[in-house]
């Protein structure tokens, strides 16, 4: 088994606070009493098809259509942002009320397509919840959902003699309101009671625009 | 008193007055896969100098490192940190999002509730070796992460 170390440039959405620089969304200050980073500018649902673990295509907007929809780039070789964020909706998931987690996506679309098989991204996502979706698409797809919601492009370096890269991706979850619009972002640090609270809330809140 | 218990208490004093490195609060993440854990602590340096923590080992892994994270114009860069300095009288805080050690190539998969035994070198303390309590990933947060 070849072991590379992962050296990353994790574009950290976090902590951005209305800076507008560098390609990342302007937030409003905890409107609605969220605690996630509500967006200033709601942006629309990327109109995509990427590719689940079971090799269907998945239309972004069909398949999640009515749902509140977290987003998140990731890799499964990361050390602790990408389980992290998996491990903490898993867990809040599994205590919301059934009518309302049913209500949840969660979607993990890899950034590390070339090691991150559709088996090794379907056998992880499965060790937090088996709900969970995995999901991936060739680099130009994937960085035209990023840039899309002014998301820092991922990045994936070539791999040296010792089998070392680059992976690079964003670290806050975007959250999709059910009428198909990103509202707010979440970043590392985000915890539990933090999205046991904010998710009924996004389900609910009605949205002006 | 006798002589022996005089001689350990002078011995515990004379550590702390030399300024005997610490590892507090160590624990790691249940690994999802063989690849990786991730391995984080404090160590604590009430010494005069600046000590340096050169390298860990671990025996159920076939490597262990240092990986840093950098803020840097709104990014982060995750790298092999090398030698990381535990400053004099200041210690060196691993956390998930920044400093932790990556486990890598793991002959055993450890589980929530397992305590895995890690050793750190440092330059000046030498080997220390650290008892390491594993919990799921679901508690990292609320254990260590930022907020």
């Amino acid at each position: 088994m070849r072991i590379a170390i992962l050296i990353s440039m994790v574009a950290c959405a976090c902590g951005v606070g209305g800076e507008n620089r560098s390609g990342t969304a302007a937030v409003e200050e905890n409107p609605h009493g969220l605690r996630g980073r509500v967006l200033a500018t709601p942006l629309a649902k990327p109109n995509v098809a990427l590719v689940a673990t079971d090799g269907r295509a998945y239309d972004l907007r069909a398949e999640t259509d009515g749902a509140l929809t977290l987003l998140f780039f990731g890799y499964t070789y990361c050390p602790d942002i990408c389980p992290v964020h998996m491990a903490n909706l898993a867990a809040v998931l599994r205590d919301l009320r059934p009518s309302v987690a049913s209500r949840v996506k969660v979607l993990f679309v890899t950034t590390d397509p070339t090691r991150d098989t559709p088996e090794r991204l379907r056998s992880w996502l499965d060790a937090f919840d088996r709900s969970f979706v995995g999901l991936t698409g060739d680099s130009s797809q994937v960085a035209a959902v990023q840039a899309a919601l002014l998301l820092p492009p991922s990045q994936l370096g070539p791999a040296d003699s010792a089998g070392n890269y680059l992976v690079g991706h964003a670290a806050a979850v975007v959250a999709f309101t059910p009428d198909g619009m990103a509202r707010a972002m979440y970043p590392f640090g985000i915890r539990q009671a933090d999205w046991a609270h904010d998710i009924p809330k996004l389900l609910a809140i009605e949205w002006e625009s | 008193m006798g002589s022996a218990a005089a001689a350990a208490v002078a011995l515990v004093t004379c550590a702390g007055e030399s300024g005997a490195l610490r590892v507090l609060d160590a624990y790691a993440a249940e690994p999802v896969t063989p690849d990786a854990a991730a391995v984080y602590f404090r160590v604590v340096n009430p010494g005069a100098a600046p000590d340096t923590l050169l390298a860990a080992e671990c025996g159920i892994a076939a490597r262990a490192a240092v990986h840093a994270q950098r803020a840097a114009g709104g990014m982060v860069h995750m790298h092999p940190a090398g030698p990381v300095t535990v400053p004099a009288e200041g210690a060196l805080q691993l956390q998930p999002g920044g400093l932790h050690l990556m486990l890598e190539g793991l002959t055993v998969m450890p589980r929530a509730g397992d305590t895995i035994h890690v050793t750190l070198r440092f330059a000046r303390a030498g080997a220390i070796p650290v008892r390491v309590p594993v919990i799921p990933y679901a508690e990292v947060t609320d254990r260590g992460g930022r907020s």
